[in-house]
């Protein structure tokens, strides 16, 4: 008898799946899947090719299970048992105490890459243009992932293998040649018990901003606001970021998005965006309508774009070129108070020499700013040194 | 199609079981062939025609043998044909870029070597039709006159891509007429389910680690890495081969057939001559019906045996892949086992056989176990070169003995490896068969909650499939 019971729980596993799989399927032909942040497979097409070259049967594959039912049920399921079973992160994040961390390591597999000759190459670059621009002061500011701040939270057989994030900034500044390094590891770790890093995504969070703004201020040259001067409105409280595409591990509290603005200052700001194909204007550094979706990070300026140039009624009369990554989306709510004008100049969009986008001349500052895990596998950021001004190619 | 993906699991297998039962009995085997070219054709759209081939020669051959009993120089004839068929389409597919890379090592040439990649299986499906013609030159077993029945022995699916190597023989009643009864579907089903859970929450998880460490500098691997690393291949290459075949045996069940076993606990093993009679069963099997007993076996005295041995371990080391790293492998094994039968020999003819039996057992499993993991050192290395490099490393007990990462390593998969170790002796057997004896409410209950368990996680484990390798490319 047990036996027929059997029969009947495998044979209805077996025709349950494909049955839920197919009744619940989205009807859209590519839909976009929000916690894995992801678009699905498209259905293959079908022709005597694509079943030739064996291209049909394998992206039905893909198309069928990135349908499967219950799929991110099941993948966090599988991430639980393997933790159970002793693995320490899942897809480079480890998690502890209602964080996850990115890991940054040598070994592929343990974390994000660190890459020993792509850093040198990049300070490399980052030295040729302080050269190249003698007139205009260069900084350059590598921020610590949540790595580098709560390494007191990731057990120390896993710290064995990763790379230590202070020693890594220190290493890259005393490399630096005419080019001023500027550290906020101190000011992150003085606080580290704020909420100065999202629990589920890899970037700081405003307030983590905030404190790198405020320690840039003597090397840059402006006096930073208190932050009690700010008003601070939580735009969103169930942001869950990249790390929890990784993981899709639901206990980790979901995290804020908090928007700073001055109290008693208006400041107005005028963004003109341009993707190297469209420009387009607003009015204010931030974008609300990406509070409802799942890329909340985007509030801050909206998509990384090639060139983002903002100008605002500070009234100091600097201006800001700003080669960056993403964690400086959030800090511009911050810089817009102490200068007239910021450009952002995001080298994974550019394709050109620089210099037909920005004129580095007009600014009074330069400023790198990369986080760790970007600066120590960036691969873009050599752009400025590849794309040279036309006139000078033979 | 791989057993362990979603596509086969949650269409193939749902559809093709539903119409199988459905059907009439007269219209089984033939649904066999069609989805078994299903199957193999969603892998290899193309070669399957080659697969319809070898399958139509050998069918005709068999009739010629049949027909022409009176005339031995036709039955012959076929055999041949059939034979050279056989072995010409796994010579030409699988050893040619091989054979010709090494002319032209060796005469400084340049021929371009064919760029065809190896159809799946075919190692596996031309040693099964083989089997068909040479029994049936032998006259072990009848003609088959049907050729849709021919047809659904060799593309009898669970068995296509990576045995265990059915032959004609073990199978022929059941082809013509198979009782499919509930004892035999849920045993089928439980082996099945064991099968995947092998392949997909071991093997592909332990063979992470192998893959960290061999992409790690040989020159400079910590020796406990080194150990690590090899350990963890012994385990995956045993829970990923015995995985798949326990899933084809099963499925073989389910559809009414009982295949061979392929292997049986080979880690237990206290020699090197007994870990072969354990591992890839049906594959030592064919070499001994089909090599070694026509060369003579032991029956023509000792030198001669040794060199029958010689010649099987040399093509057992072939039929694993065209490389010097499998052919070293095979004769590795030619070697220790002439050496055991050697000793075994001289001990016997002196009257000191007991002078084996006073060794401990856990030093007899220590030398088995070394030499196999050495052994899988050279099968899964790109070249000898970096085989010999990895050993040497492995016994380099001055340097460094282990670092950071190896710590790490070990957090990080020592619960798996110790589950996989206990997973690869006979003892949960044992202690499940103790318990059925005691308990049997309790274990029927148990086995269905296991086979949902261990179904749903494989589910879980293939839906984010970031890692699931197909070994036997090369074989």
């Amino acid at each position: 008898m047990y036996k027929k019971i059997g029969i009947v729980i495998f044979m209805l596993l077996l025709i349950a799946f494909p049955l839920l799989t197919f009744i619940l399927m989205p009807k859209e032909e590519k839909p976009f899947s929000e916690n894995e942040n992801k678009y699905l497979k498209e259905f293959p097409e079908v022709s005597l090719d694509t079943i030739k070259e064996e291209k049909f049967m394998n992206d039905f594959d893909i198309w069928f299970s990135d349908r499967f039912f219950g799929r991110e049920t099941l993948i966090s399921a599988k991430n639980k048992s393997e933790r159970v079973l002793g693995k320490t992160e899942t897809d480079t994040v480890y998690t502890t105490n209602d964080r996850m961390i990115q890991i940054l390591s040598e070994y592929d597999d343990i974390g994000a890459s660190y890459n020993k000759e792509t850093i040198d190459t990049n300070i490399g670059v980052i030295n040729d243009f302080a050269k190249a621009h003698p007139d205009v002061p260069v900084y350059f500011m590598l921020c610590p992932t949540s790595a580098g701040i709560y390494d007191n939270l990731i057990s120390s057989t896993v710290k064995g293998v990763s790379v230590n994030q202070k020693d890594m900034i220190n290493t890259c500044y005393e490399k630096l040649d005419g080019v001023s390094g500027i550290d906020v590891s101190n000011a992150l770790s003085d606080a580290k018990d704020e909420y100065i890093y999202y629990r589920t995504d890899h970037h700081w969070t405003s307030k983590g901003a905030y404190l790198a703004y405020a320690a840039a201020g003597s090397e840059l040259e402006y006096i930073p606001y208190s932050s009690d001067a700010y008003t601070v409105e939580t735009g969103s409280d169930s942001f869950q970021g990249t790390l929890f595409s990784k993981t899709l591990d639901q206990s980790v509290t979901k995290d804020e998005i908090d928007l700073y603005t001055l109290t008693d200052k208006d400041i107005n700001v005028k963004v003109t965006a341009s993707n190297g194909v469209k420009t387009m204007e607003y009015d204010s550094i931030f974008f609300p309508e990406y509070l409802a979706v799942k890329d909340k990070y985007s509030t801050y300026l909206g998509q990384n774009c090639s060139v983002v140039d903002i100008k605002t009624n500070a009234g100091t009369g600097k201006s800001l070129l700003l080669i960056k990554d993403s964690y400086a989306n959030s800090m511009v709510q911050f810089l817009i108070g102490n200068y007239d004008r910021i450009t952002m100049l995001d080298m994974r969009y550019v394709n050109q020499y620089y210099g037909n986008l920005v004129n580095v001349e007009d600014y009074t500052q330069v400023l790198f700013l990369y986080n760790c895990i970007t600066f120590a596998d960036d691969a873009d950021l050599i752009k400025m040194s590849i794309f040279r001004p036309a006139e000078s190619t033979p | 199609m791989v057993f362990s993906s979603l596509t086969f699991l949650f269409l193939f297998l749902p559809i093709v079981l539903i119409l199988y039962y459905i059907i009439p009995k007269q219209l089984k085997n033939l649904f066999i062939l069609i989805s078994g070219l299903f199957f193999y054709a969603w892998g290899e759209p193309i070669y399957v025609f080659i697969m319809i081939a070898s399958t139509l020669i050998d069918y005709f051959a068999g009739l010629v043998i049949y027909k022409f009993g009176h005339k031995p120089a036709m039955r012959k004839a076929a055999l041949i044909i059939s034979v050279i068929m056989n072995l010409s389409l796994l010579g030409f597919f699988k050893y040619s870029g091989f054979i010709i890379e090494n002319i032209n090592h060796i005469f400084g040439t340049a021929y371009g070597a064919p760029t065809t990649l190896l159809p799946i299986g075919i190692s596996f499906f031309t040693f099964q039709s083989m089997s068909y013609t040479i029994d049936l030159y032998r006259g072990n077993i009848n003609v088959q006159k049907n050729p849709i029945t021919f047809a659904a022995f060799v593309t009898l699916f669970p068995q296509i891509v990576a045995g265990p190597i059915v032959r004609y023989e073990d199978i022929a009643d059941e082809l013509e007429d198979r009782r499919i009864d509930v004892d035999t579907i849920w045993d089928g089903i439980l082996q099945f389910v064991a099968g995947l859970g092998k392949k997909v929450l071991i093997a592909n998880n332990i063979g992470t680690l192998w893959d960290t460490v061999k992409v790690m500098d040989f020159n400079t691997v910590p020796v406990a890495t080194a150990w690590l690393g090899i350990a963890a291949y012994t385990l995956q290459i045993y829970f990923d081969f015995s995985g798949y075949s326990d899933m084809a045996v099963g499925m073989g069940k389910i559809l009414g057939f009982h295949f061979p076993k392929n292997f049986d606990y080979p880690y237990e093993s206290k020699s090197i001559t007994e870990f072969w009679r354990r591992w890839h069963m049906t594959l030592s099997g064919w070499f001994k019906s089909y090599v070694y007993f026509p060369l003579g076996g032991s029956k023509k005295g000792f030198a001669r045996m040794i060199l029958n041995t010689a010649i099987v371990w040399f093509l057992t080391g072939v039929w694993h892949g065209a490389s010097w790293n499998f052919i070293v492998w095979g004769c590795m094994y030619g070697v220790i086992i002439i050496m055991e039968k050697v000793i075994t020999t001289v001990l016997k003819n002196k009257g000191k056989e007991n002078l084996l039996n006073k060794i401990p057992n856990f030093v007899k499993h220590i030398y088995a176990m070394v030499l196999v993991s050495l052994g899988w050192v050279l099968f899964d290395t790109d070249s000898l070169s970096m085989a010999f490099t990895y050993m040497k490393r492995m016994f380099s007990f001055g340097s460094t003995f282990a670092d950071n990462h190896t710590t790490y390593l070990l957090l990080n998969f020592g619960i798996l490896l110790i589950v996989a170790i206990i997973g690869c002796t006979s003892i949960v057997k044992k202690l499940a068969e103790k318990l059925a004896k005691r308990q049997p409410s309790c274990t029927n209950i148990l086995s269905i909650c296991y086979m949902i368990i261990v179904f749903l996680l494989s589910t879980a484990y293939l839906v984010d499939a970031s890692y699931n390798p197909f070994l036997y490319f090369n074989f």
